[in-house]
This record gives structure tokens, sequence and C-alpha cells, in this order.
């Protein structure tokens, strides 16, 4: 390129680069200089195009003054005196952007912490859970036995370590403070080194603690050493009583490490010779193990799925049809919590969507509003860039002080989701936090709003502003823009329609869940508690029964406690221990057909089934006369009867079950004595299950819960902790609830669902409502001359509000029309994406009709009342 | 008073000086065409400057397009003079070399 053409390209591209109302004068400037030279008798040196290239500096240096702080400063200073003349709009607009992006970053929070962020562990990748799986449910995986685990364990060749536990209640007490029951677990000496945990002081527990004979520890946690020993330094080598036997503290682990589900102690699980004999029917361990590095899930899969099978050809009594099932840790703990965070993540994010929508409407009107300014503006000469600025400066202000609002609104939120009360059972919630990646969602979504709605009504605006001053009226691209704004209202009401309909699927849903009679009396009335006797104090069976019965002797004499009774297996609190039948009539059940009938077990004093509310519907209660050397006597509920003795009265059968509860080793069971009534155990979504009953007095348990029915006054939990104290010091009391706690934390997740997507749902309707509001007014403010010139030709009131109500008709109508498409199409698809069994059904969606109808209305009762408020003589005069 | 930068002030001195337009004053100070242009319009915003178009008619008579004059303001001079008393105030706080320059 030639000295001058190069030049020439420079002072084109400097002429661009300066601002639009200085471009005259400054290249009339250069041209002066430059320009002439460049096209005289051959003068045009290197010299003259390195002068050139100043152009273009000088160039910049104009632009970027244009754009220093001060007027940065000074826009800003007129963006928030315009936006606080009008506080309304301010309110409205910051309001609801907060509650979109709050939603937003809270539920992202609790998503994040539930599926997204890694587990508290080193290579958390290679965490794997095992399961055992049978021959009628492959897919699904149940606890394993103990002699599986260890052969699993001898013979894989894909994990590095292999492990397994029982997570626990472990009673902790010592002379120093108040006995106290804390999650735990019992584990295998593999645990720590599968989890990839070492100890924040002392060690954690090794294969060495987990031999027979080895001497007794406990490893505990961070927030038991705060709370029980208040971060003693000296706590390692410490002794503390766990269930009664005194255990040296060999180790501390670091803070945030519960696993499994709230763990504060763990202690060492060893298996005798016998146990490893006799157990392999026995599934109560859950196993975890650690990949080999490089080595992929399904090479764990075939290898443990090999073995297994290997057992069942070996032990085909107990192993015949069990297979192996391995999957991934998180997937393991939160596999079950995943479609309603999915479900409640997506509805976020719609009202995220309904507030972006509706500000941007806000701001368009806005806009329309202000045409008359910008034209006046773009006549005294502002340039398309500065109008541009002016109105990205004050979006952006809106979205910064709509940021702010939703992080207050996403750390109150978020806070309360972290304090979730644990019989929520969703794992990890209470590692929710505002982190820095939530804040960045949040902030991220106010950035992507602000250039929603910012950029595009600013764009617009501008080039309105400039075709109005060359047109010289601001009217003529109005009715464009009002149907942009009728669609965003349009697509607003059609998102609600979806949240709303959604929500009220799961409304109803919860609703048969809750008229579901659960079987036992699930009032507040009755307080429960559970007691858990440490073997080495309460060595013998009479030890337990007796304890029992003085505590209960002791709490009936408490003013206010009409019945007292306990049970091993109180209803409602997710026990198992589900048994196979062993003998019907004294006929022994054939091996093969062995498994086939499991009965629920459960160990009752007599007074049980009047405090509990279980209904007797044949022949007598367990009671007082059967004592430990009566005739053994069971009651058994409806479902077993009819499974056992389906042909006739179950009264005077006998039967006896495969465990051997206490010491004597005598088999559970006896005379059935009485029918009871069926009850869901595990609450209104579970069935009842085929149950029997025996007396405590006979098989004494040494893990009991106590139900207590009360007066409306009854007695307070401290004077029922008194009398168990005043029996024994050293046996806790722990999960003190009443029978409507348990009930409610059955159907906790259901009801959170519930009440967030209704919270949503309404959000968003309220945002729609708005929105809605917002063009009715406007149409009516647009139309005031139109609607005064027909009150003044004799239209009547019933006119005018026709008029209103149609334009909300309208435009209801087609937020519903597609928002039922909407509907439909994710009728089919979620129950793809998500597992989720509510679906949309008719009832949902009138109930979703019926209100948004109401919203309407009352979103038209306003501009209704400003039309007919509308002076006809008033607008004909300033005709 | 506003800080007035070495270049500005060399610009400054070199339209008191009588030196009226662009090229003229990269002439005088030796300084880059990217340095004096920003330099003038920055001098000109703070109101030190003014600037005039020549007449068309000089021009013409010179064969050339009208030249952008800047001239000095009142408030111009009485920042240059500042300026200037200022560094001849610093003037003594200098090594000796520099002294012996100037």
């Amino acid at each position: 390129m030639t000295p001058p053409r190069l030049a020439r390209l420079l002072l084109a591209v400097a002429t661009r680069v300066v601002p639009a109302d200085l471009r005259r004068d400054w290249r009339r400037e250069w041209d002066a200089e430059v320009a002439w030279r460049l096209g005289g008798p051959g003068r045009a040196g290197h010299a003259l195009t390195g002068r050139c290239a100043g152009a273009v500096c000088h160039a910049l240096w104009l632009r970027a003054d244009r754009w220093r702080p001060e007027m940065w400063t000074y826009d800003l200073r007129i963006a928030a005196r315009t936006l606080l003349r009008q506080p309304a709009f301010l309110a409205l607009a910051v309001l609801t952007l907060g509650l979109g992006i709050g939603a937003t970053a809270a539920t992202f929070g609790a998503v994040r912490a539930v599926l997204l962020r890694p587990l508290p562990f080193p290579a958390p990748d290679q965490l794997v859970a095992v399961f055992t799986t049978s021959a009628d449910a492959p897919a699904s995986g149940a606890d394993s036995s103990p002699p599986d685990v260890v052969d699993w364990a001898r013979d894989q060749r894909t994990l590095t370590a292999l492990a397994a536990f029982t997570a626990d209640a472990l009673a902790i007490s010592g002379p120093q403070a108040a006995a106290e029951q804390v999650p735990g677990a019992s584990v295998t000496g593999a645990f720590f080194e599968v989890l990839g945990v070492t100890a924040a002081r002392g060690r954690t527990l090794t294969e060495a603690d987990a031999r027979s004979g080895a001497a007794p520890v406990v490893v505990i946690g961070d927030r038991l050493w705060q709370r029980r020993f208040a971060r003693d330094p000296g706590i390692v080598g410490r002794s503390v009583l766990v269930d009664g036997v005194a255990r040296d503290v060999v180790g501390v682990l670091p803070p945030g490490i519960g696993y499994p589900l709230g763990g504060e102690a763990w202690i060492p699980l060893a298996f005798t010779a016998d146990d490893l004999a006799t157990q392999r029917g026995a599934q109560y361990l859950d196993v975890i193990g650690r990949l080999r590095p490089d080595t992929p899930m399904a090479a764990a899969q075939a290898d443990l799925g090999g073995i297994a099978a290997r057992l069942a050809t070996a032990y085909p009594r107990t192993n015949e049809g069990r297979g192996v099932l391995v999957r991934d840790l998180r997937t393991a703990i939160v596999g079950e919590t995943r479609p309603g965070l999915v479900l409640l993540l997506s509805a976020a994010v719609v009202v995220l969507l309904v507030v972006c929508a509706n500000v941007a409407g806000l701001l368009l009107t806005r806009a329309l509003a202000g045409t008359r300014d910008l034209a006046i503006r773009t006549a005294l000469g502002a340039g398309r860039s500065r109008l541009v600025r002016g109105a990205l400066v004050e979006c952006g202000l809106i979205a910064a002080v709509g940021s702010l609002a939703g992080l207050a609104v996403a750390w109150v939120a978020a806070r309360r989701i972290a304090r979730l009360d644990d019989s929520l059972g969703i794992p990890l919630i209470d590692q929710t936090r505002l982190d820095p990646a939530v804040v960045g969602v949040a902030v991220a979504a106010a950035a992507a709003s602000a250039l929603l709605f910012g950029v595009a009504p600013a764009w617009r605006a501008s080039r309105l502003g400039e075709l109005a001053h060359r047109a010289r009226l601001g009217g003529s691209t109005t009715i464009a823009r009002t149907r942009g704004r009728i669609a965003l209202v349009v697509v607003e009401i059609a998102l609600a329609l979806v949240l709303v309909v959604g929500a009220f699927t799961l409304v109803g849903a919860f609703a048969r869940l809750m008229s579901v009679d659960v079987g036992v009396d699930t009032s507040a009335r009755v307080q429960t508690f559970a007691v858990s006797l440490p073997d080495v104090r309460y060595p013998t069976p009479a030890s337990r029964a007796q304890f029992v019965a003085r505590v209960l002797e002791r709490v009936r004499a408490l003013p206010g406690v009409e019945r007292a009774g306990a049970v091993f297996g109180l209803p409602l609190t997710g026990f198992g221990y589900r048994i196979s039948l062993f003998e019907r009539d004294g006929v022994r059940v054939p091996d093969g057909a062995q498994d086939m009938t499991l009965l629920n077990v459960r160990v009752v004093t007599p007074d049980y089934p009047a405090a509990i509310g279980l209904p007797v519907r044949r022949g007598r209660a367990i009671d007082v006369t059967d004592g430990p050397s009566s005739p053994r006597v069971a009651m058994v509920n409806e479902a077993a009867a009819r499974l056992l003795w389906p042909d006739g009265d179950s009264i005077g059968h006998t039967l006896t079950v495969g465990t051997r509860l206490g010491q004597g080793g005598e088999r559970v069971g006896g005379r059935v004595v009485g029918v009871v009534g069926d009850s869901r155990e595990r609450g209104p979504m579970s069935a009842p299950q085929p149950t029997i009953y025996v007396a405590h007095a006979q098989f004494p348990a040494a893990f009991m819960a106590l139900a207590i029915r009360t007066a409306p006054a009854g007695p307070e939990v401290a004077t029922l902790r008194a009398a168990l104290a005043a029996v024994d010091p050293d046996v806790p009391m722990f999960r003190v609830r009443t029978m409507a706690q348990l009930a409610a934390a059955t159907v906790a997740q259901p009801r959170l669902l519930m009440l967030l997507m209704s919270l949503f749902g309404a959000a968003a309707l309220a945002v729609a409502a708005i929105g809605l509001y917002g063009i009715l007014a406007q149409a009516v403010e647009a139309r005031r001359k139109e609607i005064g010139i027909r009150r003044a030709v004799g239209a009547t009131v019933a006119d005018i509000v026709r008029a209103v109500v149609r334009d909300t008709a309208r435009v209801v109508a087609a937020g519903t029309l597609l928002g039922a498409a909407a509907v439909a199409t994710l009728a089919e698809l979620l129950p793809r994406l998500v597992a989720t069994t509510a679906r949309p059904d008719a009832a949902a969606f009138a109930c979703a009709l019926a209100v948004f109808v109401a919203v309407a209305a009352l979103a038209a009762l306003v501009p209704c009342r400003r039309a007919l408020a509308v002076d006809p003589v008033t607008t004909l005069k300033t005709e | 008073m506003r800080r007035m930068s070495a270049t500005q002030l060399a610009v400054l001195q070199a339209v008191a000086d009588g030196v009226c337009y662009g090229f003229d004053v990269i002439d005088r100070t030796g300084l880059p065409s990217g340095t004096v242009y920003p330099a003038l319009s920055r001098l000109e915003r703070d109101g030190y400057l003014r600037s005039s178009w020549e007449a068309e008619t000089a021009a013409f008579a010179a064969g050339r397009p009208a030249r952008r004059y800047y001239r000095v303001t009142a408030a111009g001079a009485r920042a240059l003079r500042d300026a200037v008393s200022a560094y001849h105030a610093l003037l003594p706080l200098a090594p000796a070399r520099v002294r012996g320059r100037s």
C-alpha cells in the first residue's frame, strides 16, 4: 500500500471513531492539514503517513473522553433521579427481578449442594455404592449380608477397598454431661480408607480395630467434639461411654465429614466366625467401595456380578437370584431427590423468565412513553450512542438493584433451606450456601435480564428517536411496539399457567396423600420417644422387660397421661425388621418358600394399641397376663390374617418367624389372640404390610419406642425425661416426636415440593397479572380520546366495560391456549425427564383456569374504572 | 488548579508563543501528532484554548483549505503562568545536571 493510500485509510477509520457531533469539524481540521498535501505533487512521504496515525490516536482520545467517568456518574445520577421519580415502576421492577433472581439463585444453591458439588471426599468419582439385588427387582438395590460382603471383599479385583457399615444411633454418656443419642455408624475396617478420610486429630479406624478382641474404640466427628467436649485438645485417648461400653476416642474427623447422613460417631464393626457361618440371609449392611484408578464402574459391576453369580450357585438357599448393583456413591445418596430438585429448578427458571418478560414489558412501555423526550433529545443533537448509553445505564441500575434484592432473597432462602429438618431426608441439603458459583448465576441472570430487556428497547428507542426526529412525529411505530408488549404478556401468562397447573397437580396429589388413613392416631396428642438399652447394663431379657415396665409405670403416674405403651418398631419411623415366616400351625414352612412370606415383627407392651390408636378388630389385645412364663401369644394385623389364613378366622392359630429375639434362643411367635387393623408403617405412600405383634414381656427388645397418649395439656418433654432419668440416668431419650410430627415427616418431601411449586406458581401468576394490568391500563390510556368520544355519542357503561373485557379476554385466551399447549407437551415429556408420578389432570387445569380468570378480572378492574372515569366533555374540549 | 502534564504545558506554551495550528505545534514542540492533537482537544475542553476557523479568503489566497486556529484564553494564560512558575519553583530542587541544561 502506498503511503498516501495508507494515510487516507487511517483517516477514514479514524473518522468513524470520532463521536458523531464532532465528526464534521474534526474531519475539516485534519483535511486542512493532511488531505490537500496528500493530493499534492509527490510530497506525501512517510512522515505524513506517520502523522495520520496520530489522527487515529486523536479520534480514540475524543471517543474515550466521551466515556470518561464523569459522564458515567452523570448518566447514573440522571438514571437514579429518573427512576426515583417513578417509585412504583422502580419498586415493581426491582421486586419482581429480586424475586426471580432470588428464587433461581436459592434453588440453584440447593441443587448445587445436593446434585452438583462433589462429595467431600478425595477423588469422589471413584466412590461407588454396592447393592444386593433380588430376582424380582434386579434394578433396585437392597442391603447386603455380612458373609456376602466378606466374600466380595476377598475376591474382587477392581476396587482398592470395599467396606460395609450399618447406620445406627449411638448413645454417648458420661459423668459430666447428660446422655445423648447421636447419629453414627458401625463400620468395617476399610471404611475410612474407602472414603479417603484422614483424622484431623489422632487416627481413623483400621482393620486391626475391627478384629475380635481388639480394644473398644470410637472415632468422633467435629460437631460432636465441639458440642460435647468443647474442642478439648486432649480428647484423643480419653474414654467415653458409647452404648454403655467404655471406648477410647482414637480420632476426630475434620469438619464437614458426616457420612452416613449426619454421622457424628463411628465404632468398629466386627463379624464373628459364627456370624459369617449363619448370616448369609441377614441383609442389613450398606456397602461402599473405591474404584481402582482408571477402572470404569462397568468393570466393577462385572467383577462383583461374577462373584455374586458364584455365591448364588454355592448358596442357592439364600443367594439364588441375588445379584449385585454398582452405582456411583452420589447417585446412591441423592438419587431419589433428583427429580424433585430438577423440577423446582425448572420452575424457578420459568419464574425468572416471566419476570424478565415482565420487566422488558415495563421498560418497553416506558420507552414508548419517552418517545417524545427522545425525539427532543435527538433534535438537540444527542447521538445514538448517547441515548443508548443513557438507557443502558438505567437498565443496568435496575438490574443491579434487582440483583441486590435477589441476593438478599436468595441469602435468606438459602439459610432457610440449609436449616430444613433432617427428617426431610434430603441428603447434603444442609450444605446449601450462597457460594460464588451461585452468586455468579444470580448475577449472570441479572446481566442477561439487563441485556434482554435493556439493550433491545434502548436500541429501538434510539432509532425511534432518530426516526421521530426525522419525521417530526412520535407515534408512527406505536402499534408495532404495543404488539411486542402484548406478545410478552401472552408469553408471561402461558408460562405462569404452566407453573400454576403444575402447582395444582402437586396440591391435588398431596391432598390425596393426606386423605389416606395411616391406620394409627397421627395427632399431636400421642407423644413418642425412643430408648436404646446398652447390652452391658441390661444383659438379660428380664432386665430389659423390667426397665420398660418401670419407665411406663412412672410415665402413667404423671398427670395428663391417659395411656402409655412401648413398641419395638414405631410406625412412621422407617423401621424395617421384616422376617420370614418359619412355622404356621406347627408346620414348618419349606426352605424354598420361606423367603416368600415376610412379616413385619413388632414387640409391644399391653397398653400400646390403645396408646397409639391401633384398633383391635377381633379377639383381644396382648395384656398384662401374658407374662414371661405364660404361653406365647401374638396379634396379627388384617393383612397378615388374610395372607396366612385366607379361609377363616385366624384366632387360635399359631405361627413363628425366623428370628430369635433376646438371648433365650426362642423363635418369635405364639398363638394368635387378636387381630388388629392395618397400618401404613412408612406413611401414606406405603402399603400396609402383614405384621405380627408379640408381647414385650415374652420377647424383650433392647430398642424400644414409647407411645404416650396424653390429655390436651399433657406433660412436658422435660417431665418425661425426668421420669426416664429416675429409672436410669445413663439411658438417653431420643427421637422425641409427636405422632403428628412423625406423620408430617413422612410427607415432608412432597409437602415441600408442593409448597415451593405453589410459591413459584403464585409468584409467576402475580407477575403475569402485573403485566396484564400494565397493557390494559396502557390500552385504556391510549384510547382515552376514543372512549371519551364514544361516551359522548352515547356508548353505555356496559359498552365500555365490554371493550376492556374484550381486550383482557383476547390476551388471556391467547396466553392460556399457548400455556395449555405447553402443559400438554410437558405432560408427555416430564415423566421421561423426571420420574414423577403426579401428572397434570383436568381438575388441576380447571383450578388453574379459574384462578387465572379471577386474577385477570382483578387486573382489568382498575383500567376498567379508569375508562369509565373518562369525562366526555373534557375529551371533546381538548379536541 | 487542574494538574497539567509536561506535554500539555509544552503545547499550551507553543500556542501562547503564537503557533496556532496543529501541524505547526508538532513541528515546534517535536512531539508526535498522536500526542499533540489529544493535548489540543483536552486543553480546549478544559477551557485553556479556544479554536476558530481560518478565514476562507486567507486560506484560498494561500491555496489550501481553511485551518483550525487555536488561541490561548484568559484562563489558559493564567494556567500557563501558574504552571511555569510551579516548574521554576521546582527547579532548585532538581539535580544540578538538569538545572544546567535549562
